[in-house]
């Protein structure tokens, strides 16, 4: 069983930089990755969306916003609907994105689940391998993606 | 031309169904839209789309067990993928089952309009 290397984050962090220039056409800020504490929760934003990664890998991928970062998205995509259930379902959408182009990043065997998505959670990260907190901001607004993915028995076998 | 949308997330699902107004695809009709691989076997045997835009990661039915019961119906329906999954084994399993396009999420309005203009060319 084995981490996520340097490398395979930066091809993943490439292309959640890719989503935003993408789909909005303004590039996102992508700050220095850090290893998350495994000692204190994880406070997200208002919205996070979570898939759920098997196969090869195991453990989840975590993108979490504020409500304005996703209006703005959403006011992208010319929606004429506002509420929270769309915000809901974009920041899962989202999140089924950068999680399809981490299974490009680490190969086919990284199987995705439907994205979860849940308010304002905090989360306490597992012990080891630590996951990696990617902060970014995107037209002035803050928001995260954890990484949470190490190699299964799977690829082992 | 009827076509019909699939795609689990309703944000995608109203953007696919805005950009068929685009001027280029005068002859698209929307016919209905689905948030799953067995409510779209439904609408199509109701309907029977010439056209689907098919996302493939969805809860109960997915992408590809909805394109073989969509070929089931009609092995004539023109069948566009809209998935984050851009990777060549997906895109090629898809194409197997009777996908005719594949485009990757995130897309752009006018990428949405070239795919569907190619589908419709065929």
């Amino acid at each position: 069983m084995r981490a996520l290397q340097e490398q395979e984050l930066g091809a993943f962090i490439a292309s959640v930089s890719h989503f935003f220039k993408h789909a909005t056409g303004d590039a996102a800020e992508i700050r220095s990755a850090f290893l998350a504490d495994t000692d204190t929760y994880l406070d997200f934003f208002d919205f996070s969306g979570i898939v759920d990664v098997s196969g090869e890998w195991s453990g989840s991928l975590y993108f979490s916003a504020p409500r304005g970062m996703l209006s703005h998205i959403l006011l992208s995509y010319g929606s004429e609907s506002y509420t929270d259930e769309d915000h809901m379902d974009l920041i899962g959408e989202i999140a089924n994105m950068f999680s399809g182009q981490a299974r490009k990043a680490l190969g086919e065997g990284l199987e995705i689940s439907v994205p979860r998505r849940c308010t304002r959670i905090a989360i306490k990260p597992g012990c080891e391998p630590r996951p990696y907190v990617v902060p970014l901001a995107w037209r002035g607004f803050e928001a995260i993606v954890v990484v949470d993915l190490k190699t299964s028995r799977k690829a082992l076998n | 031309m009827k076509m019909l949308v699939v795609d689990d997330s309703s944000v995608i699902r109203n953007r696919i169904v805005q950009v068929s107004r685009h001027p280029d695809l005068p002859d698209l009709d929307v016919v209905g839209t689905a948030r799953h691989g067995g409510e779209a076997l439904l609408l199509a045997r109701e309907y029977l789309p010439d056209v689907v835009t098919m996302d493939l990661t969805m809860p109960n039915v997915d992408g590809v067990a909805c394109i073989k019961g969509l070929m089931k119906i009609s092995p004539d329906m023109r069948i566009l993928v809209i998935s984050a999954l851009g990777d060549r084994k997906t895109a090629l399993n898809a194409m197997s089952c009777g996908a005719h396009g594949f485009l990757h999420k995130p897309f752009t309005s006018e990428e949405l309009v070239e795919g569907l203009k190619e589908l419709l060319k065929d």
